[in-house]
Formats: structure tokens, C-alpha cells, sequence
């Protein structure tokens, strides 16, 4: 008997909750499959989650794998990969769906190597083709996309960037649920605890108007100005990534991926050319407004309102015309 | 007891400049580019440094390059700021590569080379696969962690502790089997700049140079082994629509001012 090929998407949970890109790429599961047919199954690796399991089942997949064992308590690289290796030998999907996200990455990697199949990473589209695999993957900080073409292969794997695609939706089908105990070697790599960020000062994700200074700023000394603009504004200060890498601004001001979420009614981004982990903490924002003195910076895609110039003479300016008042 | 580091850095295009792409969207204009270390690289070397301060060893540092992206000034820096030997892997088609063939050839020269730890950035600014370092430790049979933060090696226990940056602020702590490979996160520490004194004197240090031939793999036949090609580059797409305001700094200042009052965002 021919079977169906099946497409795997491999859950990202953490403190008995779903993570929302298990959503999403079960949505893209789902809409690939719809083309062809495939059957679509989610592996949950874990242990003490059967309620986590259970509720997931409800989201429109044929099957819930439930990989079991006390080592999978916490995540952990050579027991994610032991796992998921001895599922995808058994199972042979056609496509396994990883999250990009800091757990997705550390083993998707693995994953492919020891089984020697092709992995996409970061993607925002796929594609099945008759000669492989489609994907499109953004580089150069977002200033480009490139569209790759996998080679045809008997599994692929491919790691898809989050909040790109919207979540699926409850159901009303309950999928069959299958719980295996896998079989997993001595880890090399063993979880401690989790650390939790310091209490800020302010609290961005609360701010409705925010100024944010980026790399453009050049020196420590510089976000004075930025910070007299906040002022000015009545807003808060906030900051991307590389200034809190060079200690210039605390961890507690960075918005982006790795930092906070914002949704502020006004988002003033200065200097910042707008890499994909900044853009996903503020893309929400109300009302963008970037100052960037390069045309391409990728900030502009979802700016509102540009101004491409030296932010040396913009931001002064600024200043002036809203003390004049 | 001493510590030996194998750093990987890549040469990578400068950011702050223009990137075009070939106008059959075949890929970069990579020939008008200026390039510099990648920034995370950069701050693994830094680590790999200050373990070498701490403990003793050696650091060495290996560079799969074209000859485009000057990889030699590259290593040159690497000497300067401390590195005790460089290996660069010279060949041009690694323009070509996918993350599988970078990994395979990095591994043909790190697997004779004595080390306790190898750091890499967590990725390249140029091809953002997060893929090289996690590969090369497949192949090695060594465990990794990626995205760290902090690390802390306990060198007579034969582990390391490291902290992995997860989302929004949270990271998890890691302990690891050395000898390990870890993908290192910018801010981990504040990397050091070279002196043009150090730079001179690095310029009599030898680079070791080794082309595939050497490693035993053959210049053209190695791109059949790709799982992944290009297939074309293009501008993302924009769908929102920008107002750019033009003007001098004061017009533009003026009408954003405007706007963002009739938007109620600003009162007044």
C-alpha cells in the first residue's frame, strides 16, 4: 500500500503553553497540503504535558505525535535530535516544519546533518515543486530576497520565521493522538534553569509615544539628542539592538525579537535601519515614522512616513520647532 | 590548564552601504563591495581572546574566503588583536556554496587542529543562514549551543556553563560537555579594536594558506554536492505605501509636525 506523504511540523511550547508559530505553521502545513493531499501530523516533544497535548489536537492536523520522556522535561539538544531523528526514520514525512526561533535553530540544524537532508532556514515562503522544494529567504539585513531552489531529496526540512503567517484556528475534528517513548542517548547538553530579564525602569511595552535611536547614532555621547527629541515629544526612550550591545542604553530599552514588543501610537525610529528582529517588535506600532540617511534601509518598507536625510540635522530641528510652541 | 580556541570568521560586506543586485537576479554585485569582519564573528573572536587571557592556549583562527572579500586583511586584524595562528581556505567558488559545502570544507581543516572550543557568530550578515557552526559541530561529533550570551568554562571539570538568549529578555542556562561548539550572540562582551602599530607587525606574521586541492576535494566538482542554489534575488516587495517628506531639514521637520498633529498623535 502507498502511503500518503505527511507533513511534520514539530511543536515549540514552553511552560505548558503552545508557542504561537506552532499556529502559524500548521496554517502553512495545512494550505500545502490542501494542493496535494498530504496528511498533516505535529510532534510534541515533552513530558507532563498531556493537557498541553490534548488541546492542541483540536487544530484541524490528521495526527499528534507525542514524543514522551523525562529528558525532554526541558528543552535539550541531544534528546530533541535523538527524537526527532527516530521519528522522521520511522515516519518518513516529505516535509518537517521547524520554528525559527532561538530553540528551532539550535536543533533543526542537528536534525538535518545526522539524517543528511537539506534544511532552509529562516524562511517566510515555500513552495513544493515538481523538481524539489521552493523557498524565500530574506538576506542582507532584509534588503534583499533570495529565492533558493532545494534539490529534489526524499525528506526536506525547512525552518520558517515566525509571524509571517497567520495562526490556524480551532477545529472541530480532534486528531488521533500517538504517544511514542523515544529512545534517547546520554545529552551532552543539560538545562540549568531559565533566566528572567531585570525589572526595568520604564516600561516601553506600556509607552504610546516612543523615540528609538539605532546605530545611526554613531557615539555614546549622541543620544542625548535622540533622548531631548523623547523629551520634547512627551515620549519614552527606546533603543535597537546595537545600541544596548555597546552598553549605551540598558537591555530593559531594546525593542525587538530578543527585547520587547511595542504597539505605541507613534513609533519615531532614528538611525535604524530596521533588521527583521527589530521590525518584529514594532511593526505593530500605529503610526511608523523613520529618519535614515539610506534610501534602502529596510525600515522604510513599513514606514509610514520617511524622511531620508542626516539625522544630525533633522533631529535638532525637530527639537527647536517643538520648544518654539 | 590552558584553553585552545578555534575561531571562524567570515568576511562580510560592510553594512552602510549599497547592495545591488546583478540585473539578471542571479545574485550581488559582490565585486563593488567593501567587507569587514562579520559582526558576530567579531565578538566570538573577542571571546575566544579574553578566554586565552583567562586561561592560557592558543587562538586560531580559520577563514573560508574568495579572494574578493580580502580575507587576508581580514586575518591580518585577527593577528593583531591576539590570534596566535591563521588558516585561511582560499576558494572562489565558495561564493557558490551552500551552508552544506561551507560546513564540509571547514570541517576537512578543523578536525586536525588541537582545540578544547570553537565560537562563531550566530550568523552572517550576508547569507543569515545560522547554519555553519551548528553543522561543523555535527560533523565534529561535538555538542553546541547556540546564541550564547555568556560563558563560563569550568576547563578541570570538562564543561562549560552558557547562557542561550531565548525571546523577549528570557534566556535559558546551559550546561555543556566541552570540547563544545558555541554560536556567539553580539553584546557578549565589548570586542577590542587592533592598533596600527599591532597591524604593522601583524604584517609580517604568516597567513597558512590551503585550497581545496589540498584538502582533497576538487575546485569544480565540489558544487554538484550542493543541496541548494540560487535561483534569483530580487528587492522585497513593499506593500505599505511611505510618505517621504523631502525638503530641508527644517521644511521636513515642519511637515512632520504637522502630520503627526492632524494624526492626534501629538497635541497642540
Amino acid at each position: 500500500m502507498v502511503r500518503e506523504r505527511e507533513i511534520l511540523v514539530v511543536a515549540e511550547h514552553r511552560g505548558k503553553e503552545l508557542r504561537e508559530v506552532t499556529l502559524e505553521m500548521l496554517r502553512k502545513a495545512k494550505q500545502l497540503s490542501g494542493q496535494a493531499g498530504y496528511r498533516v501530523s505535529l510532534a510534541i516533544l515533552g513530558y507532563g504535558i498531556s493537557d498541553l497535548v490534548e488541546e492542541a489536537s483540536w487544530f484541524g492536523m490528521d495526527k499528534v505525535y507525542y514524543l514522551k520522556h523525562r529528558e525532554l522535561e526541558h528543552y535539550c539538544l541531544d534528546c530533541y535530535k535523538d527524537a526527532l531523528k527516530g521519528l522522521i526514520e520511522e515516519e518518513n514525512p516529505l516535509l518537517v516544519l521547524i520554528g525559527h526561533t532561538a530553540t528551532g535553530m539550535d536543533f533543526a540544524p542537528s536534525v538535518a546533518m545526522s539524517l543528511n537532508l537539506p534544511l532552509a532556514t529562516d524562511c517566510i515562503d515555500l513552495e513544493l515543486i515538481d523538481s524539489g522544494l521552493k523557498v524565500t529567504r530574506q538576506v542582507y539585513g532584509g534588503k534583499v530576497n533570495v529565492e533558493l531552489q532545494v534539490k529534489p531529496h526524499k525528506s526536506y526540512i525547512v525552518t520558517l520565521r515566525p509571524t509571517v503567517f497567520r495562526p490556524a484556528e480551532k477545529t472541530e475534528r480532534k486528531a488521533q493522538i500517538v504517544e511514542i517513548t523515544p529512545r534517547l542517548g546520554r545529552p551532552r547538553t543539560r538545562f540549568v534553569r531559565y533566566v528572567k530579564p531585570e525589572i526595568a525602569d520604564i516600561d516601553i511595552s506600556q509607552a504610546e509615544l516612543i523615540v528609538s535611536v539605532g546605530r545611526g547614532i554613531g557615539e555614546r555621547e549622541n543620544i542625548k539628542l535622540v533622548e531631548e527629541l523623547a523629551e520634547a515629544i512627551g515620549g519614552v526612550l527606546a533603543a535597537s539592538r546595537p545600541i544596548v550591545d555597546s552598553g549605551w542604553l540598558p537591555k530593559t530599552r531594546q525593542v525587538g525579537q530578543s527585547g520587547k514588543t511595542v504597539k505605541p501610537k507613534l513609533y519615531l525610529a532614528i538611525g535604524i535601519s530596521g533588521s527583521t528582529q527589530h521590525v518584529m517588535g514594532m511593526k505593530n506600532s500605529e503610526f511608523i515614522v523613520a529618519i535614515n540617511k539610506d534610501r534602502n534601509a529596510p525600515i522604510f518598507d513599513i514606514a509610514d512616513v520617511g524622511i531620508v536625510s542626516d539625522l544630525f540635522e533633522v533631529v535638532p530641528a525637530l527639537i527647536e520647532l517643538l520648544k518654539e510652541k | 590548564m590552558p584553553v585552545n580556541v578555534v575561531v571562524l570568521v567570515k568576511p562580510v560586506p560592510l553594512r552602510e552601504q549599497d547592495i545591488t543586485i546583478r540585473e539578471d537576479g542571479s545574485g550581488i554585485n559582490l565585486e563593488e563591495l567593501k567587507y569587514g569582519i562579520n559582526e558576530w564573528d567579531n565578538y566570538a573572536l573577542e571571546e575566544g581572546l579574553l578566554i586565552k587571557e583567562k586561561f592560557g592556549g592558543k587562538v586560531f583562527a580559520v577563514t573560508l574566503s574568495s579572494k574578493q572579500r580580502d580575507p587576508e586583511f581580514l586575518l591580518r586584524e585577527c593577528y593583531a588583536k591576539g590570534v596566535d595562528s591563521a588558516i585561511l581556505i582560499h576558494c572562489e567558488e565558495s561564493e557558490e556554496f551552500d551552508p552544506y559545502l561551507t560546513a564540509k570544507v571547514i570541517y576537512e581543516v578543523v578536525k586536525d587542529l588541537e582545540y578544547d572550543l570553537i565560537l562563531c557568530g550566530v550568523q552572517a550578515f550576508d547569507d543569515n543562514y545560522t547554519l555553519t557552526g551548528a553543522f561543523l559541530a555535527e560533523l565534529l561529533n561535538l555538542p553546541h549551543a547556540s546564541i550564547i550570551t555568556k560563558l563560563e568554562l569550568l576547563p578541570d571539570k570538562k564543561i562549560a556553563v552558557v547562557r542561550r538568549e531565548l525571546e523577549a529578555g528570557v534566556e535559558e542556562e546551559v550546561e555543556v560537555d566541552l570540547p563544545a561548539l558555541f554560536t556567539v550572540q553580539t553584546g557578549i562582551n565589548q570586542p577590542r579594536y587592533a592598533s596600527l602599530l599591532k597591524l604593522r607587525s601583524a604584517l609580517k606574521k604568516e597567513i597558512r594558506v590551503l585550497g581545496l586541492n589540498d584538502l582533497g576535494m576538487e575546485e569544480k566538482a565540489v558544487l554538484d554536492e550542493r543541496k541548494m542554489v540560487v535561483r534569483r534575488m530580487y528587492r522585497p516587495i513593499v506593500k505599505k505605501e511611505t510618505n517621504f517628506l523631502e525638503g530641508s531639514a527644517e521644511e521636513v521637520s515642519r511637515k512632520l509636525i504637522e502630520i503627526l498633529r492632524e494624526k492626534g498623535v501629538l497635541s497642540g
